[in-house]
């Protein structure tokens, strides 16, 4: 079975009334039951943000009342709109950079002779292992300008005065959060690349186009809303981020929407209005990007389509530009992966932050604290705990929701298409307020169960995309060949649709649970005795001066998604590098 | 001796009068005995065992995780009580623990906090369980509110500096030159400091040099201070951990538990407290509808009593809120105290409490403090 061009066209006749008996079938309780909810999970929680910021405080506050000053402050004065011009250009760079990177990657890999290609998929995919966070706590000690340890590194062994990089400015920030950002474009485009027809490449070049014309002429343009797509799938995830910038320098190194969101909920005054009507204002910039996401999606994924027939594709040799093709690979990796990675290990090792690797206290103290604390023993049980429940809760919402769309295509389709893409545009750090007072007076609350809810709302737009994909790109006929042989609606289903589907949905199941592990915005604010999970105790860590704790939180996090990736890549035979 | 060879005494004195004063003399010796006996006297046995019945306790706190939990794990070792630890920053958490609180989520059994304001206003709403603990009795008059809170320490605060990144020029300049020496030009872009707005310990800090004793150092100290351009905290822990790092050479704010933990894990770090020295209280209050309202008292008497406060000696270097606890690091000159340039606090800035200017519930300060760092 290969992946193919030609667009699917499903037979008529019997092909038809089979659907229209499915959707007779279907009737209005699926519809109806998906509905209410995905109106629970998602639409709930964004209503009551936009009726939040609304207010003089919270809902609970017995001096609260109807006010539209926040609205009023964060859409007409200047420090908010200067700093929604500063967000928005800067997830354009973020976007523009990752999706440059991405593209030169994919393309490396897919269309190259380039040497260990299956390693250096591995390896370009690898950051996603790691919490965006963790990250940036790893390139604050990197390359802070006095204490980070490559500027003192270069300052002892080379002489140079100042810093040879600097994290902690509006440049650092944007570069690392790019850096963080490359797996997704990566995996959009490369998927675009593998699923695409190399037959027409062929034929360009045996009509005498070289590498970089038929690039140009016929690769780009196939996978141009691949890349568009990809393009604005980081724009709105880096519109909502609080972590990357939080930790390299709050909002003195650059004006950034979502940390003045954490900023309002975590400084006096608490002014949660506000923080709400900052979450409105980032809702509807990452509506937008949804809207240009989506529609570049639908028009890169219509090309595809499984059936029986297989093409080989040619590969460009680099011959001579194959080393430098490798560095351009392995400087990513050094910069996403190894340094970060060595500087964790570097701090957690240490018995305080020291600029100087000579002068360091070396120590298994930290280690013995903090595998030995009761806390950590209690949030590792809950991260395995919402690792594994929210992605397969995520996943089979996101089937049932697909299936009702795509195959019995009941009634208010649209609707679920689009509520079920929703949550993308919701940052995560609003969205947990907005899961706060869905579920503050509900048994839910305090328990891992809201942080399951929290976590299959907020994903449920990637876990439904990846297998709206692959439901997509079925060739319909094989199911209607199954109906014609007599086989039931559920028989079909079950050894013909969710068959054929199954790589997209253990490639969601694995993101969502990357996701799930490493997420820490919705988290802190729902985080209680019974439910801390590990990015919740490497964030309070942080907030403690204690680092060395810190990273090795992140480092035990690391260790599950690799349990997890392994897993998936080892024994169900996960390809996450053509999951997109 | 006779009554005349008695200076002070009258002739007309009885033998009656004598006696009484012997016994009011007695009974005064007696006091300072038996002071600390009533401390110690313990919880009340009923209470212990209603409170081992309900097996655990929520406390919400602000102090960092692993001194707490060891702390905690002392009275979970002594009566067999575990307890569930979230923390969380000042200010959050209580807001957290008082929209729970009103919507009848009760999670906190005890809650920790560095802003008494903030305590207060929520007993005045009712959300504050009144219990008077036997070992409360101990604590400072100034360090407790009868029945609502009582102090488990006392934080001072001043100003430290990494060792390797100044001059010992700049050192001396720093030990003799009190608060004034952070306003030097020699700073900029070397000194870092928190905002007001992250808790009661920093809001405590601002609040002497712009509520408290604003004629002594008022608006025009914090915009010299401005003028060097410092790096702003949201948490003044991690600037702790940036100094340490020698990410910056020069911060304020440097409590005493926090420089101590780094000192002794090799830190190049000094500090000293120039007169007056901000402190700050932290305090905890049990929740009115604490859901295992017998442990909460139990701890509550526990963290009150010498024992409980005594055990935060062997974790962090704070002052203690009862006259009879002492850090014994102290008393041996270990640690720090061994060091030449370490000195004690010598001038508490405390009496702040009850200020118009700091129980004022808007907190006026961090606006002007905003203002003046342009934030």
């Amino acid at each position: 079975m290969s992946i193919s061009q030609a667009p699917a066209q499903t037979v008529a006749g019997i092909g038809h009334r089979t659907v229209r008996r499915r959707r007779r079938r279907g009737g209005l309780a699926l519809p109806i039951c998906l509905g209410l909810l995905l109106t629970i999970l998602v639409l709930l929680p964004i209503v009551l943000m936009f009726l939040g910021a609304a207010r003089t405080g919270t809902f609970v506050d017995p001096r609260s009342q109807f006010s539209l000053r926040s609205f009023e402050a964060v859409y007409t004065t200047l420090p908010f709109l200067r700093t929604l011009a500063v967000t928005v250009g800067a997830s354009l760079l973020v976007s523009l950079i990752a999706c440059v990177a991405g593209i030169a990657l994919a393309w490396l890999l897919a269309r190259t002779d380039i040497r260990m290609r299956s390693f250096m998929e591995q390896c370009v995919i690898a950051p996603l292992y790691l919490s965006p966070f963790v990250g940036a706590l790893a390139w604050l000690i990197l390359a802070s300008p006095n204490a980070g340890l490559l500027n003192v590194m270069a300052r002892n062994v080379f002489g140079i005065e100042g810093s040879i990089v600097n994290v902690v400015t509006a440049t650092g920030v944007i570069l690392i959060m790019a850096l963080y950002n490359v797996p997704y474009a990566y995996m959009t485009v490369s998927s675009a690349l593998k699923g695409m027809d190399p037959s027409m490449e062929e034929a360009s070049y045996l009509n005498g186009a070289g590498t970089f014309a038929t690039a140009w002429k016929i690769t780009f343009p196939i996978v141009r809303p691949a890349i568009i797509s990809a393009f604005f799938f980081v724009f709105v995830l880096t519109c909502g981020t609080f972590s990357i910038p939080a930790a390299l320098g709050g909002t003195q190194a650059m004006p950034f929407l979502a940390v003045d969101i954490y900023r309002a909920v975590a400084t006096f005054p608490l002014d949660y209005p506000r923080a709400a009507a900052i979450g409105t204002l980032l809702f509807w910039i990452s509506l937008l990007g949804v809207a240009c996401y989506r529609y570049a999606s639908r028009v890169a994924t219509r090309f595809v389509t499984v059936t029986a027939r297989g093409y080989r594709t040619r590969l460009v040799r680099l011959r001579g530009f194959q080393i430098p093709a490798l560095a351009f690979i392995l400087v990513y990796v050094l910069l996403a992966i190894v340094l970060p990675y060595l500087a964790l290990l570097y701090v957690a090792f240490t018995s305080f932050t020291s600029s100087s690797i000579l002068d360091a206290n070396f120590t298994l103290a930290n280690f013995k604290a903090v595998l030995g604390s009761v806390a950590v023993q209690q949030s590792i049980w809950n991260t395995l705990l919402v690792g594994l429940l929210s992605p397969t809760l995520c996943v089979a919402l996101g089937i049932a929701i697909a299936y009702a769309v795509r195959r019995l295509r009941v009634s208010g389709s649209g609707f679920l298409d689009y509520v079920a893409m929703f949550p993308i545009a919701v940052p995560g750090i609003v969205f947990g307020t907005g899961i706060f007072w869905t579920y503050l007076m509900t048994p839910a609350y305090g328990t891992i169960w809201i942080l399951v809810i929290a976590f299959v709302a907020s994903y449920i737009p990637f876990a439904y995309r990846m297998i709206d994909t692959s439901m997509i790109q079925i060739d319909k006929s094989l199911e209607e060949a199954s109906a014609v042989c007599g086989g039931s609606h559920w028989h079909t289903a079950r050894k013909i649709t969710f068959v054929l589907i199954k790589p997209g949905v253990l490639s969601a199941w694995i993101l969502v649970f990357i996701f799930s592990i490493r997420e820490i915005s919705a988290a802190i604010l729902l985080a209680s005795p019974s439910n801390k999970v590990l990015s919740v105790m490497s964030w309070d860590y942080l907030e403690f001066g204690n680092v060395q704790n810190a990273t090795i939180i992140g480092l035990l996090q690391t260790a599950i998604l690799g349990l997890g990736i392994f897993v998936g890549r080892f024994v169900l035979r996960v390809k996450l590098s053509q999951a997109a | 001796m006779t009554m005349k060879a008695i200076p002070g005494f009258d002739r007309g004195i009885s033998r009656r009068h004598l006696l009484q004063l012997g016994a009011l003399g007695a009974a005064a010796t007696l006091i300072p005995a038996v002071k600390p006996a009533l401390s110690q006297t313990g919880p009340d046995a009923d209470l212990v065992a209603a409170a081992k019945a309900e097996g655990t306790l929520t406390y919400y706190h602000t102090t960092a995780i692993d001194i707490t939990g060891t702390w905690t794990s002392a009275f979970t070792k002594k009566y067999g009580i575990t307890t569930q630890n979230v923390r969380g920053p000042s200010y959050p958490l209580f807001d957290r623990w008082l929209t729970e609180e009103r919507v009848g989520q009760h999670m906190a059994d005890v809650i920790q906090i560095t802003d008494t304001v903030l305590i207060e206003s929520a007993h005045d709403e009712g959300l504050i369980g009144e219990y008077t603990p036997p070992s409360g009795a101990g604590i400072k008059p100034s360090m407790k509110k009868e029945g609502i809170w009582y102090t488990i320490f006392v934080n001072a605060m001043g100003i430290a500096w990494n060792s390797q990144k100044v001059t010992p020029e700049e050192d001396k300049f720093i030990r003799e030159g009190g608060w004034e020496a952070l306003t030097d030009p020699r700073w900029a872009g070397r000194y870092a400091s928190s905002t007001p707005a992250s808790g009661g310990s920093s809001y405590s800090f601002v609040y002497m040099f712009l509520g408290g004793k604003r004629d002594q150092f008022g608006p025009t100290y914090q915009k010299k201070l401005a003028a060097l351009k410092p790096q702003i905290y949201e948490s003044k822990s991690p600037m702790y951990d940036r100094l340490g790092a020698g990410e910056h050479a020069i911060v304020d704010q440097a409590s005493q538990s926090d420089m101590g933990n780094l000192y002794l894990k090799g830190a190049p770090i000094r500090w000293i407290f120039p007169s007056p020295t901000p402190a700050n209280l932290t305090v905890q209050a049990i929740s009115a509808h604490a859901p295992h309202s017998n442990a909460a008292k139990l701890f509550q008497e526990w963290a009150a009593s010498a024992e409980g406060q005594a055990e935060w000696f062997k974790l962090s270097g704070v002052s203690s809120a009862r006259d009879d606890t002492v850090d014994p690091r102290k008393a041996s000159k270990a640690d720090w105290y061994k060091e030449d340039w370490y000195a004690d606090p010598a001038d508490l800035y405390l009496d702040y409490l009850n200020d118009p200017g700091y129980v004022d519930p808007a907190k006026p300060i961090i606006a002007e403090w905003n203002q003046i760092y342009g934030r």
